[in-house]
């Protein structure tokens, strides 16, 4: 008996864990949608401030600019590392927080770390990793205050002279079931212009050089944000997928249990019977 | 529509601003300027200010973070780091930054620093501005 009282607890806790995981897939969902929608509605900004640089830096303009033109030499890298606000979401931190320490370890440069996310303080501190800076306010469906923030810090990171590269390491979102740890070169930027048509004469204000620096500017938080909203889409995903895989055993373990609950109610009917016929047949013994 | 220009305001949260416009006053980095249908293709570096722009006769009003403006095909499209519609504008917020960067400055931290501040002293007035020629 006391058997079956132990399993029948164990059924209901492991149900409150379902709910919890149901619950927090539901939320990721969600979020998961508002990040992606945000994703979208940066779309038609990004196109077109990359047609302007590309208007810009098209064809031989020659233009030059402090965003853009590196430093004589690489003496120190600056790493900004995208993680979650929390765990519960698979390998997602832990594989972009290795595939950051193979990236230092590759090279023998100086380096700092920017860490931007709330995961992981004393994961990332056990790791020895030489942390600089840590954006630990990110919300879970970024706005671009948030991006501007961080890439205004990197900006001036760079421009002080301080360091001379800065790569951004992250989660790049492929699909719900997959996100990749990859990484990009932020500064000095590597803009893709490869158009070398001539197309419209443009009327610069007040000149060709200023107007890149503004749409430097703009590229440069763009692309922080939308590293971002990448990076936060992968961990909505990922933590979706968990949480489906967690509900998925939950439901298992409840109809393993369910059947050890019967098996042990079905044992104490038939060691009840058995015990009544024994006593039966006992009495009747006695009266012949 | 041949006297109309379409305008649009986008930020990297999305556009706030979408329509056609028959005039638009625009803060560039070397002086205010007027546009209007038919302007020939440019390419400009704006400030923070407020930019003024008239559908149907009416006025509206948006503060704007910087940006770059690009003229094309009838088409004006302002890229900014930020802009917010007069009719959105949190004042109290708006003076309490004024404040803020206003007290940076007389502190004179480092020179980046002030720099700094200068940039958000000039986007609180800015922002206060287009909320007061909404309310004027």
């Amino acid at each position: 008996m006391a058997n079956m009282r132990a399993i029948r607890t164990r059924i209901k806790s492991v149900k409150s864990t379902e709910q919890i995981t149901k619950a927090m897939k539901m939320v990721a969902v969600s979020k998961l949608r508002r990040t992606q929608k945000s994703m979208q509605a940066m779309r038609p900004f990004a196109e077109k401030s990359r047609e302007v640089m590309d208007t810009l830096l098209g064809g031989s303009s020659g233009l030059e600019n402090r965003f853009i033109t590196p430093h004589k030499q690489v003496k120190k890298i600056c790493y900004v590392l995208f993680v979650g606000n929390r765990g519960l979401c698979g390998a997602y931190n832990s594989a972009v927080l290795h595939y950051a320490n193979e990236l230092i370890g590759a090279s023998d440069v100086e380096y700092g770390l920017v860490v931007c996310g709330r995961w992981g303080k004393d994961v990332i501190a056990h790791s020895r990793l030489n942390v600089i800076r840590t954006f630990a306010e990110i919300s879970d469906t970024p706005s671009a205050a948030e991006a501007l923030e961080i890439s205004d810090y990197l900006k001036s990171l760079f421009l002080s002279g301080e360091y001379d590269e800065v790569h951004l390491v992250y989660q790049r979102y492929i699909s719900a079931l997959r996100q990749d740890p990859s990484h990009m070169q932020l500064l000095p930027a590597v803009p893709e212009s490869d158009k070398s048509e001539a197309g419209k004469v443009f009327i610069f204000e007040p000149d060709a050089a200023s107007v890149l620096e503004s749409v430097m500017q703009l590229y440069l938080n763009n692309t922080v944000m939308s590293v971002l909203l990448d990076a936060k889409c992968g961990e909505h995903s990922s933590r979706m997928t968990a949480m489906t895989s967690a509900s998925d055993s939950t439901k298992k373990l409840i109809s393993e249990l369910d059947l050890k609950l019967n098996r042990a109610r079905q044992a104490a009917i038939t060691t009840e019977i058995s015990e009544i016929v024994g006593g039966a047949s006992a009495l009747k013994k006695k009266k012949v | 529509m041949a006297d109309k220009i379409h305008f649009q305001i986008a930020t990297a949260d999305g556009s706030i601003c979408d329509e056609m416009i028959s005039y638009a006053l625009v803060p560039m980095t070397n002086g205010d300027a007027g546009i209007m249908a038919g302007h020939a293709p440019m390419l400009a570096a704006l400030r923070e200010g407020v930019v003024k722009y008239i559908t149907d006769g009416e006025e509206h009003f948006a503060a704007l973070s910087g940006g770059v403006l690009s003229v094309a095909d009838n088409e004006l499209i302002i890229l900014a780091r930020t802009a917010e519609k007069a009719e959105d504008i949190d004042i109290a917020r708006a003076q309490a930054s004024e404040g803020r960067a206003r007290a940076r400055i007389e502190h004179k931290a480092s020179e980046l620093d002030i720099k700094r501040a200068e940039l958000s002293l000039y986007r609180a007035l800015a922002r206060e501005k287009a909320y007061s020629m909404l309310h004027k």
